[in-house]
């Protein structure tokens, strides 16, 4: 896989995909909506956040669990990053590998270490060094194709 | 013989202890490592900076020009890049949102790149502190 920056929603409705972009030619924060053509928005919750997901063509997981031919994406959120009240919402994307590990990426940092399971996701999104993501905001679907 | 054997065990043990603690990222890491930096040219000339953390989220108008948060000139911008954590990453943003695809966020239009001498100083100054700076974007 060619160096990626950054994992996010980008789509459009024939075609959903949890992206991770690829070079600093795609420079930007695709945000959830976008390929819907959604007004930017600041989310402040993840019910927003999954709303303009959905718009993208990702799916709601039913019991945590995606249908054939999708991958599992957990969102993740917090109202103030780092857990500083001076800093406003963030949300964060976690997405599962085919081998069944879960990999994110902060910005341009590299990607971070892949997590084994769901638990590690969770405790590696709450953790200091991750921005203190406290909220699991659900798990979504991805079309693979 | 023995004796020789287990000191240097000792030894390695010792020296992959030191290099662990070493490492960027490791367990003790309490910080976010990726940041975002704008800038915009005040009415008198001068460049002001902000660097904030990096987040999924757009940043806002108010945050990126925020007074408390604001750096003014290259000096104070070098002291805060000096105060990150050795192995942060720097996204240097000219625009609001980032997207070039997006019309500019009201209030935004005078963030923008200071000259290329200005920019190469900067990232010199972080790389010598072990931070890196990437951009430019498209302007």
């Amino acid at each position: 896989m060619p160096n990626p920056l950054r994992i996010t929603i980008s789509n459009t409705r024939a075609r959903s995909s949890c992206r991770i972009l690829l070079d600093p030619s795609t420079w930007g924060k695709p945000q959830p909506g976008d390929a819907a053509g959604l007004q930017p928005q600041n989310f402040t919750n993840c019910i927003q956040i999954k709303v303009a997901a959905r718009a993208d063509g990702l799916k709601n997981g039913k019991n945590g669990e995606c249908p054939c031919d999708f991958y599992k994406v957990r969102l993740y959120f917090t109202p103030n990053f780092g857990g500083d009240p001076n800093n406003g919402p963030d949300y964060h994307w976690y997405r599962q590998d085919s081998n069944g590990g879960w990999s994110s990426k902060h910005g341009w940092m590299p990607v971070g270490p892949q997590l084994p399971n769901t638990n590690a996701v969770d405790k590696d999104a709450a953790s200091p060094s991750s921005g203190g993501y406290g909220v699991f905001c659900g798990t979504m679907c991805v079309a693979s194709h | 013989m023995k004796q020789t054997i287990w000191l240097i065990a000792v030894i390695c043990f010792t020296l992959m202890l030191l290099c662990a603690s070493q490492l960027p990222g490791n367990a003790e890491q309490k910080t976010p490592m990726g940041y975002e930096l704008y800038s915009w040219q005040d009415s008198s000339g001068g460049w002001s900076f902000c660097v904030l953390y990096n987040t999924s989220s757009e940043k806002t108008v108010r945050e990126v020009f925020n007074k408390k948060t604001e750096l003014r000139g290259v000096d104070q911008l070098k002291h805060r890049i000096s105060q990150l954590p050795t192995g942060a990453s720097i996204s240097w943003v000219n625009r609001l949102p980032t997207a070039a695809s997006k019309p500019k966020a009201k209030g935004s239009e005078g963030l923008k790149y200071p000259p290329t001498e200005i920019m190469e100083d900067v990232k010199r100054f972080a790389e010598a502190h072990g931070v890196t700076i990437f951009g430019q974007a498209p302007q």
